[in-house]
């Protein structure tokens, strides 16, 4: 157990580290996180517009165009604000301007993704589906940026020239050659640059909504929090923009009254296996608060709050503490993934409706499921099904744990010695 | 004294955030903390006077380190019995030392 613990911290570790440090990961959970609220706001029109109470699609019938309005504009743009947010935060990693990185991120997309037809911009790509085109171009767009700049190439004006109008002509010209090079693309040489993305990546997304796919990625993110990191953390750089895509085209497959493609989002894993927190630490928590020992009744008071207000399972987590825990190897790495192959297969046979609304990761339980469906109580029975897999699973480690404790708090006790530091 | 949080949604490191507050303050110093996620926090460090990464986003102290160098903020990364409050007072002696070093107090 402890090679096991070792091999984790040395080997496992710095590569989690390197991935999720890479610049464009970086700027891609940042994109991520600076379209959540816009994504947040769309869900609630698409709650109005959908939300499952007996009567309600009645009455919502002759508005529901309007109503879905707020979605299209915010969930319907969804590539737009990732192109901007990702062109800012890789700007400013490389000490550029982050807005001129954010504008000529979102010049470029446009170019590629929104031609021009009869003067409009084709909305196509402005969704779910220009995201990894958003992500690349928008990488294309900071990095000629940057060239250009890095190495001084410049128009370069007369000293007497205001500050401000010779800055502006600094960003000048590496725009003008992103300008020419993606339009020459797009619309000279007509190559269809977001089409042949979502061609290339449509394997990738589809391979995501695979049963080995969601099991394989709970099994990673729980191991990365038995080992003490975030695993999301490591991990959203890749799923986070899949996660959101899916989602969006969820919701505009069940507007339309089609069937939900896709499994792969985050209420998945957030609603039915993160109860309590990720590795379903709401189990562990439940069972803290029968514990005997008196360090873990005090870990179960201060981690009651934040498990079940918001899923926030540090507390738990650094105080049992189950970081590096042999105790709690087995119900932190498996339970999650577990749980997540029994969702996979309740929402595959059609048995809980796939989840299209996307609410915060921190709405309490048994709230985030029904939401996320469009109000399915299906959805809340798996969850609670779900937690009773896992006080199951975490019960004879608990257990087990509690009585070590206890013992060394009598044989403290009888030293007395306190174990306060 | 200024000082921010750096973890995962923010909101994990707000419960250590309030005690460090009232634990400085009863060393007769005041302090604010924020909480920030790593990727937006990585462009703000010039305002705070110290930086501390949370245990669970650690895989990410080389980027923050070497943004904290630029701006010339001290870093420290928390462990975690300092992040739990379970090593309080040893946590504000390290902040408390970080800040003498910055500004020469």
């Amino acid at each position: 157990m402890d090679r096991l613990n070792k091999w984790l911290e040395k080997s496992f570790l710095p590569v989690a580290g390197k991935v999720a440090g890479w610049r464009y990961m970086i700027a891609v959970r940042n994109a991520f996180f600076s379209s959540v609220p816009f994504v947040m706001v769309g869900s609630v029109f698409l709650i109005v517009g959908f939300i499952a109470i007996p009567g309600w699609d009645k009455i919502v019938a002759p508005y529901l165009g309007k109503i879905l309005n707020g979605f299209n504009m915010t969930m319907g743009l969804l590539s737009v604000w990732i192109a901007i947010a990702y062109g800012y935060s890789l700007a400013q990693q490389y000490d550029l301007n982050p807005l001129v990185g954010a504008m000529s991120s979102l010049m470029g997309f446009l170019v590629v993704a929104a031609p021009l037809k009869d003067g409009n911009l084709t909305g196509t790509y402005l969704g779910g589906t220009g995201i990894f085109a958003a992500i690349l171009v928008g990488t294309f767009a900071v990095e000629v940026y940057r060239f250009f700049t890095v190495r001084n190439i410049t128009i370069k004006l007369p000293e007497s020239v205001p500050p401000q109008i010779s800055a502006s002509f600094g960003a000048l010209l590496p725009i003008l050659f992103e300008l020419i090079v993606l339009d020459v693309i797009t619309n000279w040489l007509g190559v269809d640059i977001p089409g042949f993305i979502m061609k290339a990546f449509t394997p990738l997304v589809t391979a995501g909504d695979s049963f080995f796919a969601v099991v394989f990625i709970a099994f990673l993110v729980a191991l990365l929090f038995y080992l003490g990191i975030h695993g999301w953390a490591v991990v959203l750089g890749v799923i986070g923009p899949i996660e959101m895509a899916n989602i969006q085209a969820n919701a505009a497959a069940h507007a339309a009254g089609l069937p939900m493609p896709h499994v792969l989002t985050e209420p998945f894993f957030a609603a039915w296996g993160s109860i309590g927190g990720t590795t379903t630490a709401g189990a562990l928590v439940i069972w803290l608060l029968f514990c005997k020992s008196k360090q873990l009744k005090q870990v179960a008071k201060l981690s009651v709050v934040p498990s079940f207000l918001v899923n926030v399972h540090e507390p738990v987590m650094f105080g049992t503490p189950t970081v590096l825990n042999p105790y709690f190897f087995i119900p932190v790495v498996f339970t999650y993934p577990i749980l997540a192959a029994i969702t996979w297969i309740a929402m595959n046979v059609g048995l809980v409706t796939k989840p299209f609304i996307y609410v915060p990761w921190s709405t309490p339980e048994p709230f985030y499921p029904w939401l996320a469906t469009g109000g399915d109580w299906r959805a809340v029975a798996l969850m609670f099904f779900n937690l009773a897999v896992a006080l199951a699973i975490y019960y004879p480690f608990v257990k087990a744990y509690d009585n070590l404790l206890v013992k060394q708090e009598q044989e403290g006790n009888t030293e007395s010695v306190s174990r306060d530091q | 004294m200024k000082i921010m949080i750096l973890c995962f949604g923010g909101w994990s490191s707000s419960l250590l955030g309030k005690k460090i507050e009232t634990g400085l303050a009863d060393r007769g110093r005041k302090a604010s903390v924020t909480t920030c996620s790593v990727e937006l926090g990585l462009g703000q460090m010039k305002s705070f006077d110290v930086i501390l990464i949370a245990p669970q986003v650690r895989h990410m102290a080389g980027p923050i380190r070497e943004a904290g160098a630029k701006t010339g903020t001290p870093v420290l990364e928390l462990s975690m019995d300092e992040y739990s409050g379970k090593a309080l007072d040893k946590l504000l002696d390290r902040l408390i030392a970080a800040a003498k070093l910055e500004s020469g107090n």
